[in-house]
């Protein structure tokens, strides 16, 4: 009983709990894969519009040098001049169509500023190609995809030494102008250009961003991660910046501390307590009700047992009564004497109607207990057969008893007579316009057989196994105005069961044909 | 034989009187628990029949207190209740058999006879068999069985006692009066019908041919005559 009430509430309580708790992980976690992939897809954004303004930055740098490309004018002096008097222009040069250097001048003395350029600049002036190569724009931007024969203008970027150096060159059929920006100002007004903040969305929490330069070392950073540190800041999104400034990085950090995600579980965690709680709520309450009823029904069968208690006393008086009278009789009254075998015989089948009520409560209750004692089983059965002998011969019913265990065997007499009675009880009850009862014993070394037949009207195909259900009675017009209670078989067949053995319905032509099996330890044949 | 009937039930109690006594036992009643252990105190019967539900003392305790006094006189319980406690319970009380209400006067009288046998068995001389002989009805006395052939006759307690007497006054006529002396006992006055009833019957249950008997011939007038 005890592992029934288990068994429910793990049914009642525990799985739905268990189950619901997977389905709400489950859907946080693609919640949180939605959120995750939101998150990102807005940080992405944010990185493209700094990304964005940093282009729009060098489209105007580019507008502006070619207008002041297209006014300058070629004598070294006035190129000096435009250098130093332009605040971002580092140094100008100027080769011809050759690739010659014209400026700074080959022929005249070099300013401090343009040697070291010199310097710097000296692949471009091994080979001036490498300007178009380190000018090839990012594949993403179709409209400056030209052949590197068809560009007029662009953007070269080096790396010397920490710097990332810049030149904006533009040439024509005669030569190359190219002008080298200041890489720190470029670095400023960068860097001016940036937000303020990190986030000016406010689904995004709060986040760093880091702009890194070609090696991948900090150039800048800005916005606060609120209390998370650095080391376990987690990476959200990078981007590389857009041409010119290709290699250089934007990344985008968030704390690590997922605090939506935190909360989700917790809320989560409560909805599920929440679930369980009136799971568990309904259940006590079922559970509850179910004691009650299952209180009621034991009070009900506690009543029923008291009365059939109650009822042994005035039967006892009626039998013994009974009996004494006829021992009274002498052989003339025959009359008398059939009217007390009658009540007799009324007095025991009413007794074993309350052995039958008094034994099912205790199956109820798990309280029958088997008593096996030394016999012998074909008088048990003769004994039995004996007491339904009168009313079975009055019925017309012929009886024939085939012995087969006289041996002395371990059983419990008072099981086997009942389970005996109720077969019998439903011979005389249903069985007897076949008018012929067939008894049969077999005993192995610790197997005892009985066998009882009727030739009645027998148990239709379907209803085999449900005669041993409790409070089942056959539904036709043979059972029609019988009385019974419809715990015969059943507890006949517990009670082979207890007895180590079973109580089947064998197939048979007609009637019905019972086969009771007791294991009988000592018996031998 | 003496037997104490201890049952609050008074109809119960008198008609396991009248059972037992046609059998040939004689008996004392007694109603409740505290007047059954008086009344086995001052009469020492030679078995007890006790209920187990009655009022003042329960046929438990009832138990208990005679086997205080007498360890060995046999005890038979009567109980309404057949649970499984009651066995064990009874059993360990040194109970010697168990009647469940409701019963049949055979089942008592079965059970009565076999505890009266080996009440017998304990009081006969040790290692000996009585066997009386009547032609070729052979009487176990102590057993309360007869056997003619293969044919085991069971007998009650007066049975043996009307063919023991017969027996041992063999070929002289056995007055009605001594009869009754000997086998209903002084204080029991049955009537001639009673007498002659209980003969008939054992005639039947013992004689080859009852309408001729050859064991209990009446002797009109007088009584009863085995001539062996």
């Amino acid at each position: 009983m005890r592992n029934k009430s288990f068994i429910a509430v793990v049914l009642i309580v525990l799985l739905p709990v268990a189950g619901l708790g997977w389905l709400g992980v489950r859907l946080l976690g693609s919640e949180r894969q939605a959120l995750e992939h939101r998150t990102r897809t807005l940080v992405e954004a944010q990185l493209l519009i700094i990304d964005d303004s940093i282009k729009a930055y060098f489209d105007a740098q580019r507008s502006q040098l070619l207008r002041d490309i297209k006014g300058l004018p070629r004598d070294t002096t006035a190129l000096r001049t435009y250098a130093q008097s332009k605040r971002l222009v580092r140094q100008v040069f100027v080769m011809d169509a050759r690739g010659e250097r014209l400026h700074p001048p080959v022929n005249a003395a070099l300013t401090e500023a343009e040697q070291r350029f010199l310097v710097r600049s000296a692949d471009i002036w091994r080979s001036r190609d490498i300007l178009y190569q380190g000018a090839q724009p990012p594949a993403q931007e179709p409209d400056l995809r030209k052949t590197d024969a068809m560009r007029s203008d662009g953007w070269y970027v080096w790396h010397w030494a920490t710097e990332t150096d810049l030149i904006f060159w533009q040439r024509d059929a005669e030569r190359l102008i190219g002008i080298e920006l200041e890489p720190a100002r470029v670095k400023a007004d960068i860097i001016g250009l940036l937000p303020a903040t990190a986030s000016n969305e406010e689904h995004l929490g709060p986040a760093r961003i880091q702009l890194l330069d070609e090696r991948g070392a900090l150039a800048y950073q800005w916005g606060e991660l609120n209390g998370g540190s650095d080391a376990t800041a987690r990476l959200l999104a990078q981007r590389p910046l857009s041409h010119p400034l290709g290699s250089w990085k934007l990344a985008y950090y968030a704390p690590a501390a997922n605090g939506s995600a935190v909360s989700g579980k917790l809320g989560l965690a409560s909805a599920v307590s929440a679930l369980a709680l009136a799971i568990a709520g309904l259940a006590w309450y079922l559970h509850r009700e179910h004691t009650r009823t299952a209180r009621l029904a034991m009070q009900r069968v506690n009543f029923v047992n008291q009365v059939s208690h109650e009822l042994k006393i005035p039967l006892t008086n009626i039998r013994m009564y009974a009996e004494l009278l006829a021992q009274q009789l002498d052989g003339s009254e025959e009359r008398p004497r059939r009217y007390l075998d009658i009540i007799v015989a009324e007095s025991q089948r009413l007794s074993r109607l309350i052995l039958n009520v008094l034994n099912f409560g205790r199956m109820q209750r798990e309280a029958v207990r088997l008593h096996r004692q030394a016999g012998v089983i074909d008088a048990a059965v003769a004994s039995a057969l004996e007491a339904f002998r009168p009313a079975l011969e009055g019925k017309g019913v012929q009886i024939s008893f085939t012995r087969g265990a006289p041996a002395n065997a371990e059983f419990d007499r008072d099981a086997l007579e009942q389970i005996l009675n109720n077969l019998f009880s439903n011979v005389e009850k249903y069985g007897s316009s076949g008018a012929r009862l067939d008894v049969i014993t077999e005993q192995s070394a610790d197997h005892t057989v009985i066998r009882v037949r009727d030739y009645g009207a027998g148990i239709p195909l379907r209803e085999r196994e449900r005669v041993f259900e409790a409070f089942f009675r056959l539904n036709s017009k043979l059972s029609d105005g019988v009385t019974g209670t419809g715990i015969g078989l059943t507890i006949a067949r517990e009670l082979a069961r207890l007895h180590g053995g079973e109580l089947r319905l064998l197939e048979s032509e007609s009637g019905a044909h019972f086969e009771v099996t007791l294991r009988t330890a000592g018996a031998r044949a | 034989m003496k037997v104490l009937i201890a049952e609050d039930d008074i109809h119960i109690c008198r008609g396991l009187q009248d059972l037992l006594e046609s059998e040939g036992y004689g008996t004392i009643a007694a109603g409740d628990g505290e007047q059954a252990l008086a009344l086995f105190e001052s009469e020492r019967p030679d078995f007890v029949l006790l209920d187990i539900m009655m009022p003042k003392r329960d046929g438990y305790q009832v138990c208990r207190d005679i086997r205080r006094i007498d360890a060995e006189v046999p005890v038979i319980f009567i109980s309404a209740k057949s649970e499984e406690i009651d066995r064990v319970v009874g059993l360990e009380l040194g109970a010697d058999d168990f009647i469940m209400k409701p019963f049949g006067t055979r089942e008592v009288i079965a059970r009565i006879r076999a505890v009266t046998r080996r009440f017998l068995r304990r009081e006969a001389s040790p290692g000996t068999v009585q066997v009386l002989r009547f032609g070729e009805l052979e009487l176990f006395p102590a057993e309360l069985r007869a056997r003619r052939g293969a044919e085991v006759i069971e007998l009650s307690l007066r049975d043996v006692r009307i063919l023991t007497l017969l027996h041992k006054q063999r070929g002289k006529v056995v007055s009605r009066d001594e009869l009754y002396d000997q086998c209903w006992g002084r204080t029991h006055i049955p009537s001639s019908r009673t007498l002659d009833q209980h003969i008939s019957k054992l005639r039947k249950a013992i004689e080859a041919d009852p309408r001729n008997p050859s064991i209990i011939e009446t002797v009109h007038g007088i009584g009863y005559r085995y001539d062996g």
